[in-house]
């Protein structure tokens, strides 16, 4: 497995990052296939022999269970790992049970720790941004846990554009450490990060990790033209509301997969995520499996490069109208899918 | 005339601002009207004795005819208006080359200020952003400009909302003199700037100042589903409108709506258009462009109207664009 510098860290990861969303699952994660403890060390443990070393988890997947249950699959190899967890804004139970405070912050970070049995985190990210806190209070918080050695790093995820421009400036100009990360859902299906991250990331220097790189299984080839759903899988329509799939526009990009993937025998999952790691800013992509196969199919994923004349083809059907102010910046791509 | 303040600045401007993108109309200007001397004049003290003190105008419009006819009819009573001018990256290429550099900010804002025959400019604004000049170089330049008293305060047009926080971040390290306006394409048809450069405006206190709040005119009342596309206007046809393009059957809806709560209150569709922009919140005053004084008087009494809560609710409805990832309404409370 390849490595790649991790924005301005100085740590190597590798291209793929095995995601726990789905470890111990509970409520909304079970969608995605409950992964008990054993399946769980069988898989953290292939994915370390395979020679992926970064991993991700965070305290709102089924409320901490899924740190616990990746902590002790994690076990005594932990200093091979690169580990991030995510402290959430969603206030539940409590009402200071989550939110970005100095005070969550805190308690979050040492909840985290001891749930994943480890004294540092390697990345602690913001899960989103909270509009009840102002930047100052969350980042100062941030840097302290990185002073007392608690975090070596920190990042966001699901912030807009303006919010993270925002929340480096306040970092620099305050001499606290700044995000090194960017996690956001990225995929053939879902390219609006392109118009305001993307450039933030390669002129801030930040490693973008996309999230639901397949696009919550779409993009796997399980779904077909006129077939029925398949029996097992996350989503039984085209009607979920926080993944917005057009099926027409789904099926034609699956159509150019699949035809690359036969020309260089490879799936379509694996087509869909070689071509989103020669993206611009792209580190490492997050992969949540429900077994040691599809892990196994992911990892071919990488070991092989879509040419780059077959990527224009993807890049061109899966283009979306950028919008003003973007297409100001890039007539000749925002003709082509003018209405 | 409803005034308001414009941002940061103090200043106290019209509602409405004159747009003069076809005073002298040449070249690709020559497509929204060719505006002449007297023409202007008329205009311009049309809007003066109305009450707008609001002015726009760039270096780009026709070569800088735009600026010459909008000063000459200023004229004497330069001291009542506010006046935005803009610099662009792109012209005089032969001799700066693409870029913001010191060079040309400097320069450019010298012939600006000779060509509309006045010591000083209101808002003097980037055009479009551009990468090639480092931000330091630019505003620095543009600071000078303000240290100088050619310029009172600098703006922002065409921008995204990475480039202006950036830009803020740049000001206020080395105390400079921040982007105090930010001029962008927003109408009921094109409301892109609702996602990113909306909030990082209304956050940083950037007044927003809408071009095209008629969407180039097909928020007029002029086009409609199965209308005939009336000659006269910016576009040939449905295939000409360039960066006004919007998808018909979305543009059909809201014209139909527009229309519905027009004829309810005995106004234009137009009037209805532009009082729906100035309830936005964020926004300061809205650049509009005018053919001649008729036009201009058709505007200015869209400003004697109160749009009414459930009618704004009704157009905010039927022309909200889809919500695409990471623009969910998330609040971690509920």
């Amino acid at each position: 497995m390849k490595t790649r510098f991790l924005g301005r860290t100085g740590m190597q990861v590798s291209e793929l990052c095995l995601g726990t969303a789905n470890f111990g699952a509970k409520g909304v994660y079970e969608a995605s296939g409950r992964i008990e403890q054993k399946e769980a060390d069988r898989i953290v443990a292939l994915a370390l022999d395979s020679g992926i070393n970064f991993f991700n988890t965070a305290e709102r997947y089924s409320y901490g269970i899924a740190e616990e249950v990746f902590g002790k699959a994690l076990g005594k190899r932990r200093q091979e790992a690169i580990v991030t967890t995510k402290v959430s804004p969603a206030r539940y139970p409590g009402p200071n049970d989550g939110g970005l405070s100095r005070k969550h912050i805190i308690e979050g970070c040492e909840a985290s720790l001891k749930r994943l049995g480890t004294d540092y985190i390697d990345i602690y990210q913001n899960h989103e941004y909270d509009p009840h806190t102002p930047l100052e209070v969350s980042l100062r918080a941030m840097d302290d846990l990185v002073r007392q050695g608690k975090v070596r790093h920190i990042g966001c995820s699901n912030f807009t554009g303006w919010q993270l421009m925002k929340a480096l400036s306040i970092s620099d100009r305050n001499g606290w450490e700044r995000f090194s990360t960017l996690e956001m859902r990225y995929s053939l299906c879902s390219r609006t990060i392109e118009n305001e991250h993307i450039p933030i990331c390669l002129d801030q220097e930040l490693a973008l990790l996309p999230w639901s790189p397949l696009h919550g299984g779409y993009l796997t080839g399980k779904y077909k033209r006129g077939e029925p759903i398949p029996e097992g899988t996350r989503f039984s329509d085209f009607n979920d509301k926080f993944m917005e799939v057009l099926p027409e526009k789904l099926f034609e990009i699956i159509d150019v997969l699949h035809e690359i993937g036969e020309a260089h025998n490879k799936t379509v999952s694996q087509v869909g995520l070689n071509y989103l790691l020669q993206k611009p800013a792209v580190t490492s992509l997050i992969i949540g499996v429900r077994n040691l196969h599809q892990l196994e199919e992911n990892i071919h994923a990488v070991d092989w490069q879509i040419p780059s004349k077959e990527t224009e083809a993807l890049d061109r059907i899966s283009q979306p109208r950028m919008g003003y102010p973007y297409f100001v910046f890039n007539p000749e791509l925002d003709k082509y899918v003018r209405v | 005339m409803e005034m308001r303040i414009l941002g940061e600045t103090g200043l106290n401007i019209s509602s409405i601002c004159l747009g003069t993108a076809n005073f002298g109309g040449t070249g690709e200007f020559r497509k929204s009207g060719e505006i002449d001397q007297g023409e202007a004049d008329a205009i311009v003290g049309t809007a003066l004795d109305s009450g707008i003190n609001f002015f726009n105008t760039a270096e780009i419009y026709s070569d800088g005819r735009s600026e010459v006819i909008l000063g000459k009819s200023l004229g004497k009573r330069r001291d009542e208006a506010v006046v935005i001018s803009k610099v662009h990256p792109c012209v005089n290429a032969e001799k700066y080359g693409k870029g913001y550099s010191r060079k040309r900010i400097i320069e450019s804002c010298e012939a600006s200020l000779k060509r509309m025959g006045i010591g000083y400019i209101d808002i003097y604004q980037l055009h479009m952003f551009d990468e090639t000049t480092p931000l330091e170089v630019t505003l620095g330049a543009l600071d000078k400009l303000v240290t100088d008293g050619k310029v009172r305060h600098i703006g922002c047009s065409n921008i995204t909302a990475f480039q202006l926080m950036k830009a803020l971040s740049v000001s206020s390290k080395n105390g400079w003199g921040k982007f105090m306006t930010c001029e962008a394409m927003y109408s009921l048809a094109a409301r892109w700037v609702e996602f990113e450069v909306l909030p990082a405006c209304m956050d940083q206190n950037v007044a927003l100042l809408p071009y095209s709040p008629l969407h180039g005119g097909l928020l007029s009342g002029k086009y409609g589903k199965g209308k005939p596309w009336p000659a006269g206007t910016r576009f040939n046809d449905a295939s000409d409108t360039g960066p006004w393009s919007v998808e018909e059957n979305y543009l059909y809806k809201i014209v139909d709506t527009l229309t519905l709560i027009s004829e309810k209150h005995g106004v234009t569709p137009a009037q209805v258009a532009l009082q729906y922009l100035l309830n936005k919140p964020g926004v300061s005053s809205l650049v509009i462009g005018v053919r001649t004084v008729h036009q201009l008087n058709e505007n200015l009494k869209a400003m004697d109207f109160m749009l009414p809560a459930d009618d704004f609710e009704m157009l905010d409805e039927v022309s909200r664009p889809l919500r695409r990832y990471p623009y969910y309404v998330y609040d971690p409370v509920q």
